[in-house]
Parts: structure tokens; sequence; C-alpha cells
């Protein structure tokens, strides 16, 4: 009876934990969440911002200039990455759960800031939006590495692999909501406040209550980062030794030992362990590291930067696409409100049919398939896609054929998902020494940030230089130069991180007698 | 009773006399009753923390803990012993002041034990700091409930069944979540419970010859005990099982242990006596194999304590020394010589939210200490930084706005029908197109 007893306490305490686990889900995914609603609900409105402040007259809506298009959309990723910086640094001195807080609530700040204004001239509202979304950037940039700092401390050790690519998924469901509040706000402004089409009448096509739109929609963002800010401090301070749950504990014990004084053993086995310490212990910037992980680093970084290059781009300027296109009607069929509903409903569409799919994919067969097949499969089929799209591009652009051009253009956007967006962030966090794991995978990701910001400066001026039709076929190169590095990365499915990074071939090497005695002798002279 | 008081005064005089050359040893403050004007008061910012009531002296302290109260209050719970026939078993509640780095100088509350309940032993503080568990030498456990603010607060005990006579016990502890509370006694027996359910999970009788010191893990995962006869052993908390036997050499006694309480550090580290001199060991828990020593403190240590945010390690001596550590460097920060002069200190912890240490003895009772340690970034300077950073880009930001008008190409002198007018009046446009370089971005 008592044993039954025990076995139903059991049962409850693994309930109790997947409860607790999904809660900790949430929480640490909703940094994620509210960093994607932020970063890409801006390109919901830059038309509207054309409209409203670029009135040019009456032969077509006002749009937003190539450099002001591109300052209003990249401005943020520069803030991510002086964030990134600043908050690296302050978590390393003071802790990184102390900085929480202060993310967040620059989050909120400037999501709430960058919906006003200071005046009603128009080179007034865009200076304080740009500068706003800088500082909106600057917080995202602190927060994303503490959501990932949230999610290896509350991962245990059974569950790892799923509980962080759920948490990384929560980015499509953030993408999802900026959708879908712009789709909501639009549709009341649009039934509140009807108005004629553009051609119908130039000036009552753009009501004046469109302000609210976009501003609206910018200051919503503050809601999600109020949300994280009051989970984050309810959750309990539930402790784990995080180098025990990201294998760093071999590292830590490394340095601890360095300031310790190591007892010198006459054993053979102490010998030898020493000398594969020794054996370990090369620098980031050493030949043996170049030797055996540069290629590995050059991949890691160089396909993260040309992925967020194709993906930035694409995701920021998508809506730019489908009206060349004529997807979306063109401009003076519309009035502004129903310009915007129009935009947001195919974004949320595109989003949902395939960002968030290819999110799930990963998380199903990223273990069973590998990263590397993943990787590769992602990169040529958003290659293959790309070019279809772009050699025959004058059959997408003719009456019937626009649907065509959209299932392929979701098509990249599902497997750049299931694909490299996803492995991109898995990979470097797996096949590099647990000394210097976190910084190339911080090399990497800055390299990602560096893509982010080429994609969101670069698309514009490319498109205005030489077209849309051969700007696709510069994204399908940028894709296959993604494929060709991704051989330079090596697989790391159903490996231990020691045998990934090669810590283990150390050992083989030293079991030499002669050099075992070597070591033994200058451990022992230097003691 | 005045002759009482002067001969406890004349001989404590000659104590020191004879055991220390006053020139090199510090004075420690000693204030005896009716001869408050002969107190001498030592710098360093150490005070006194017994309070006095004029013709009853206390008892000496035995034990005494940190209380970690809501918005960022620190109080002091400390255990005294019984004195002769007029001076029963206490338990004191003081409230500490950050500014002064001092305790108040009245208890704001006060238990008084009764005489078959004996002395207290230790105490230990749930996490949530709302109650405390007090191990008395009549063989059981109490719990001690803390009600109200700082102004009228009170203390509730309560009987623990399953801790009624079981006999003296050297260490009591909880666990870093609170959700398990550890026993360990001087005959050796090892408990560990659920909390507040009660429920068993270990109940060991010969776990040691007899505990000496234990501590729970960060993660709540493990709990490490020694005993007096150098051994140490692992549990796994979760269901009881023994887990390991730290290794050891045959010269060596493990006495003292604390889990880390970074969690970028999984280690244990323990005080290990080698011979006649005391070294501190650090083990690696993902093996529990001996990363190696360091000696920290001269004499045996006595107590151990980690910081909460796993940053500093701190050693109390047998002589009365203290040391504390940092953790990362295995460096030395601060050392105080004879804090305790000449006398074993009992207890040692550091203060939640200060870089303070509490530390008492039977002989000099309860002193708080501020640490020699590099300052840590306080939470406003970090603000004024992010401040004047986000100023200093406004005015670049406005430095730019002001001439840039260029960049933004609005075009001059149109109607913005997005603004309100009073009197909206349709104007012919004039054409501007090829003032527009850039073109639109529809094509």
């Amino acid at each position: 009876m008592a044993r039954d007893q025990l076995q139903v306490l059991n049962a409850l305490d693994v309930a109790k934990t997947q409860w607790y686990h999904f809660t900790a889900i949430v929480i640490a995914g909703m940094g994620f969440f509210t960093d994607a609603y932020d970063l890409f609900c801006i390109s919901l409105v830059t038309k509207l911002l054309g409209r409203i402040y670029y009135f040019e007259g009456h032969d077509k809506p006002g749009s937003l200039p190539s450099n002001v298009s591109a300052a209003i959309n990249g401005v943020a990723f520069c803030g991510t990455l002086a964030g990134q910086l600043f908050f690296g640094w302050l978590g390393d001195k003071m802790g990184r759960k102390r900085v929480y807080g202060m993310t967040l609530m620059l989050m909120v700040i400037c999501s709430i800031a960058s919906g006003l204004s200071f005046g009603k001239d128009p080179k007034a509202v865009m200076a304080t939006l740009c500068f706003f979304r800088f500082w909106l950037g600057f917080g995202i940039g602190g927060d994303y590495p503490l959501s990932a700092t949230i999610m290896s401390e509350y991962a245990n050790k059974k569950t790892r692999g799923a509980f962080i690519a759920a948490v990384f998924a929560m980015q499509g469901f953030g993408i999802l909501a900026g959708g879908t509040v712009a789709i909501v706000v639009s549709s009341a402004f649009k039934a509140l406040y009807p108005a004629p089409a553009f051609q119908v009448n130039p000036v009552l096509s753009t009501v004046p209550q469109a302000d609210y739109v976009w501003r609206i929609i910018l200051m919503f963002g503050a809601l999600p980062a109020l949300l994280t800010y009051y989970w984050r401090m309810k959750m309990p301070e539930t402790a784990r030794y995080t180098a025990l749950v990201a294998k760093n504990a071999k590292q830590a014990a490394a340095d601890m030992s360095k300031v310790l004084q190591v007892e010198i053993e006459a054993e053979q086995e102490k010998v030898e362990q020493l000398d594969t310490r020794k054996g370990n212990e090369f620098g980031l910037f050493t030949k043996q590291f170049l030797r055996r992980h540069g290629l590995h680093l050059l991949g890691t970084a160089v396909t993260w930067f040309l992925l967020d290059i194709a993906y930035y781009s694409q995701n920021l300027f998508q809506k730019d696409i489908f009206s060349t296109i004529g997807w979306i009607p063109e401009a003076k069929t519309m009035n502004a409100i129903e310009e915007v509903f129009k935009i947001a409903r195919a974004q949320t569409l595109i989003a949902l049919c395939s960002t968030v799919p290819g999110y799930w994919f990963t998380v199903a067969l990223i273990d069973k398939m590998g990263r590397f097949t993943i990787q590769l499969m992602g990169f040529f089929f958003m290659t293959v896609f790309m070019f279809a799209l772009a050699i025959p591009y004058h059959h997408w652009t003719m009456k019937g054929n626009q649907i065509g051009f959209v299932v392929l253009y979701s098509l990249t956007f599902f497997f750049a998902n299931f694909g490299p967006n996803a492995t991109t962030f898995v990979v470097p966090a797996e096949i590099f020494p647990a000394r210097l794991r976190s910084t190339c995978h911080g090399i990497s990701a800055a390299a990602g940030k560096a893509g982010a910001m080429v994609g969101a400066f670069g698309y514009l001026y490319t498109q205005n230089a030489i077209g849309l039709r051969n700007t696709l076929i510069v994204l399908g190169v940028v894709n296959f130069l993604g494929l060709l590095f991704t051989f330079l990365v090596p697989e790391s499915k159903g490996k231990s991180l020691e045998e990934m990074s090669g810590e283990a071939e150390e050992e083989t090497t030293a079991a030499t007698r002669e050099s075992a005695m070597e070591a033994g002798l200058e451990v022992r002279s230097s003691v | 009773m005045l002759s009482f008081s002067s001969l406890t005064f004349l001989f404590k005089i000659c104590r020191r006399i004879q055991f220390s050359d006053l020139r090199r040893a510090p004075f420690v403050a000693l204030q005896l009753e009716k001869r408050s004007e002969l107190a001498i008061w030592v710098s360093n910012f150490r005070t006194l923390s017994m309070g006095n009531d004029a013709g009853s002296p206390q008892g000496p302290v035995t034990c005494g803990s940190w209380i970690r109260r809501p918005e960022n209050l620190n109080l002091v719970v400390l255990g005294r012993s019984r004195r002769g026939s007029s001076c029963p078993s206490l338990l004191e509640i003081f409230s500490f002041d950050p500014k002064t780095t001092s305790l108040s100088t009245s208890p704001l509350t006060t238990y008084v034990l009764e005489a078959e309940e004996g002395d207290p032993v230790a105490i230990t503080v749930h996490p949530s700091g709302d109650d405390f568990v007090c191990a008395l030498s009549n063989g059981s456990c109490k719990l001690f409930e803390l009600y109200g603010r700082e102004t009228n607060m009170k203390l509730l005990a309560k009987e623990l069944a399953p801790l009624q006579g079981i006999g003296p016990q050297k260490c009591i502890s909880f666990s870093v979540d609170g959700s398990k509370f550890a026993a360990g006694g001087m005959d050796g027996h090892l408990r560990i419970m659920e909390w507040p359910s009660m429920r068993v999970i270990l109940d060991e009788p010969r776990a040691h010859n007899s505990v000496q010191d234990m501590d729970f893990s960060l993660d709540s995962e493990f709990l490490a005990s020694t005993s007096t006869d150098g051994s140490a052993r692992i549990w796994k908390t979760e269901d009881g099982v023994p887990l390991n036997t730290l290794s050891r050499n045959s010269d060596e006694k493990i006495e003292l242990c604390r889990f880390s309480k970074d969690g970028t550090k999984p280690f244990l580290f323990c005080s290990v006596q080698k011979g006649d001199t005391s070294v501190t060991a650090v083990y690696d828990i993902s093996t529990w194999n001996k990363i190696g020593h360091k000696r920290l403190i001269r004499k045996s240590a006595s107590v151990m304590s980690i910081s909460n945010d796993g940053k500093y390690l701190s050693l109390g001596s047998k002589d009365g020394d203290i040391c504390v550590v940092e953790v990362k460097k295995m460096q030395i920060y601060h050392y105080s010589k004879r804090l305790h002069l000449g006398t074993n200190i009992a207890s040692l912890e550091f203060c939640p939210g200060e870089r303070v240490v509490l530390t008492t003895s039977v002989e000099w009772g309860a002193l708080v200490t501020k640490l020699t340690v590099p300052k840590d970034w306080k939470e406003w300077q970090i603000y004024l930084v992010l401040l004047g950073l986000f100023l200093a880009s406004a005015v670049a930001f406005y430095i730019f706005f002001e001439n840039s008008d260029s960049f933004w190409n609005f075009p001059m002198g149109k109607d913005q029908p997005a603004r309100p007018r009073f009197k909206p009046v349709l104007k012919d446009p004039q054409s501007y197109d090829d003032q527009n370089i850039w073109g639109p971005v529809d094509m």
C-alpha cells in the first residue's frame, strides 16, 4: 500500500514538473515573442507613413524615399548590435539576472515613445520614430541573450533539445501577433472612417485618423514586453547549475584548477589526465584553433550572415514585392487604411502557412535528419525557389499568375525556418570546445546581426538600382553561397559535446608512455 | 550582584593579560552592565549587538542567523543559552541597519525558552524568511514563525512532531528552494524531510559517526554531510539514496562543506585538516573528484559560509579569525585577525543583500563586520550610464535632425492630408517630379 502511494506521488511530481516546464517555456519564450513583434511590425506600417507624410500630388500615393525607408526599417538593428554589446558587458559585470528589468523597461518605454512624436512637423515625426526605434533595438539586443540564458537555466537535462527549440519557435508567434494586431486595428479604423480610393479622391483617401493606426500598432509592442517583465518578476528563483545543463562543467573545473594547488600523483592515469588537459588548452587566436576549428567558425559565421541577409530583407520588404507583382492591388486603387489591412493580411498569411510550420518541422526532425542535412536542404530549396521566381519573372507578373509567385515565395520562408534559420542558432552551441563555445557563438551571432543590417539597408538600394528581378537573382546567389559554406560545418547529431569538439581525441594521442612521463616531469618541476 | 560583576570583569582583564600581548592584538569592545563608561569601541566598523538590560545580564550567544524580509529588510535572530537561575534561554530578533552596519540596541521581540527545553544549539531560517527552526539541547527541534511588521513583531512557537525527542542535532538546514529540511545529529543520525509536509525522505541512524557539517546544493539535488571521523558523504535529496563518498588521503579529515552558489561553478568546497594544517579543497560535483586545494586560513577552520550570489567564500577559525575569499580566483579579499579573540567562532553567515557578515561566539557574542571587498555596481549607477547614453544619442539625433533636410526629402509646400484643417481647400497640385531624385519604391 505504501509503495502504491509513493508511485502516485511520483506521478504527481512528474505532472507537476510538466506543468512547471510549460510555464517556463512561456516565460522564456516571451522574450523571443516580444523581440519578433517589435522588430517586424514596422514593415506593416511603412506604406502608411509614406502616404501620410510624403503626399506628393494626384499622380500616385506618397511613399517613403529609399533612404528614409531603409533608415526606419534598419535603425532598430543598429540598436540591437549596440545593445547586445552593452548588456553583454554589463551582464558579465553584475550578473545577467540583475539586468532583466532594465532591458524590458527600456523596451516598454521605447515602444510607447515610438508611437509619440515631438511636434507635428513631418520631419520631427520621422526623426523621433528613428530615435526611439534605435533604443527599442538597444533593449532587444540586451534581451535576446538574456532570453537564451533563462532558456538554458530552466531546461533540465532530459527535455533540453525540445525545450530550446520550442522557445525559439515563439519568434514565429511574435510575427503572427504583429500581423494580427495590424489586421484588427486597420479593420476597425476602416469601418469607423470610410474613405474613397486614392484614384477617386487623392486628398480624402487618407483620413486624418490614419495617423493613429501606425502609432497604435507600434505602441502595442509594449504589451508583450510588460507581460514578459511581469512573468519574470513572478518567476521563482529556481537555481540551476547552468554549467551542468550547458555541459560546461569541464571548463568550470579547468578554470578552478588554475587557481588551486593541484596534487601531483605518481599514478599513470593522473599524468595522462594532466597531459590531456594541457593538450586542450589552446586559445582563440592560435594556430591550433585555426587548424582545428577555423573552418568551422568560418562556416557557422558566414552561413548565419548569408541567411540573415536573405531572411531579413525578404521579411521587411515582402509587401513591396507583392505590390510590384500585383498580388496586393495597385496603391491608387485603395485608401490608406485599406492598404495597411491588405498588407497585414498578406504577411500574416505567409507567416501562418510558411514561417510557423517551418519552425515546428525543425523541432520534430532536427534530431532525426540532423543539423547538416536540414541546413543543406534549406539553403538548397531557398536557392531553387528564388531562381524559380527570378528567371521567369515576366511570367509571374501577368494577370492570374500571382498566386504561383506567392506560393513559391512562401516556400522560401518555409525552408528558411525548416532549415538554416534554426540550425545556425543550434550548431555554434555544439561544435566548439567548451572553453571557447560562448565566444564562437557570439562571433557567429554578430555575423548574423551584420547580415540583418545588410539585408535591411541593402535591399532597397539594390532594387532601385537593378530592379526587382535582378534583386531576386542576387538573393538566390546569396542562398547558394550559404549552401556552399554549409559544407564547412560538421554534423553534430547524436554526438556528445566532447566528441564533437575533439576533446576526446587528445586522450588517445596522449597514450604514449614517453610523452606522459615527459609531461609528468614538467608538471612536477613547475610545482 | 555588584561583586559578581566586578569579579567577572577582573577575570576577563587577567585572562587577556595572560594570553595576549596588548600591543599586538586589537582591542575588542567589551561592554559590561553598570560599567558602560568603560567600554572601548573598536574601529573597522565593528559594533557590539548584545543588548543589556540593567540588572539582568544575558546568557552567552550560541548561534545566530540572518532573516531576509520583504523590501530588502534584513533581521538577525540570536540564540542565547541560560546562565544561572536568573537568566533563561532566549531567542531574540534584532533589526540590521545597513547605513551604520549595526544591529539594533534592543531586540524587536524575544522568546523565552522553558527550562526543560534546554538551550538553542542551531538555527536555520527558511528561504522565505517567514519562519525558522531551532535545534534545542534537550533533543527536540522547534518551529518559530515571525508575525507582524518591524514595529510590532512577534514570535510564535510550534512543535514539530517528527522532530521531537530525536536527540541533540549538530546542524540543521533548509534546501535552497525551501522544499526540504535536513537534520544531522550528534549521534550520527541523518534525516531529510519534505517541507512543510514533513514527509520522510531519508532516516539513516548510522549515516556518520557523528555529524559535523552539512549543506544542500544550489539546485537542491544533493546534500553533503561530514563526520567527526573525517569522512564526507553525498546524498541524493530526491529519494535519500547515498550517492558517493568523497575521496581523501589517509591523513586528511574533511570537516566542513559548502556547495557553490554560483550556477557557472558546480563545485563543493570542503575544509580539510591535514595534520595540523587546514586547507580548502574543491570538488567537482559532476564527477565528485577533487580539483585541487589551497591554504586560506592560518588556523583550523571552525565554520564555513558562502554568499548568496556565490561570489565569496568565508572561513572562521578556532582562534577567532575570519577570512573572505573571492571564489573565481580563490584570493583572500578580507582577513580579520582575532575578530573573536582567542575563541572558537560558532557561526558565520553572509548578509543576504550587503557585503556584511554576522559572526557569533560564546565568549564575545555576536558581531556584524563590514567586508573590505570591491564594491558591486549599484542599480542606480547602471541606470545613470544608460540615461547618459540615451541623452548623448538624443543630442546626436537632434544635431542630425537640424542639418538633415536633404535626407528626409519631404515634398515642399504641400498640404498633408492627415492633418486636420478647419477649411480644407483643394488646390491644384504642382509638379515636382524632377526634384524627387530618389524616386518611389513602387516601380
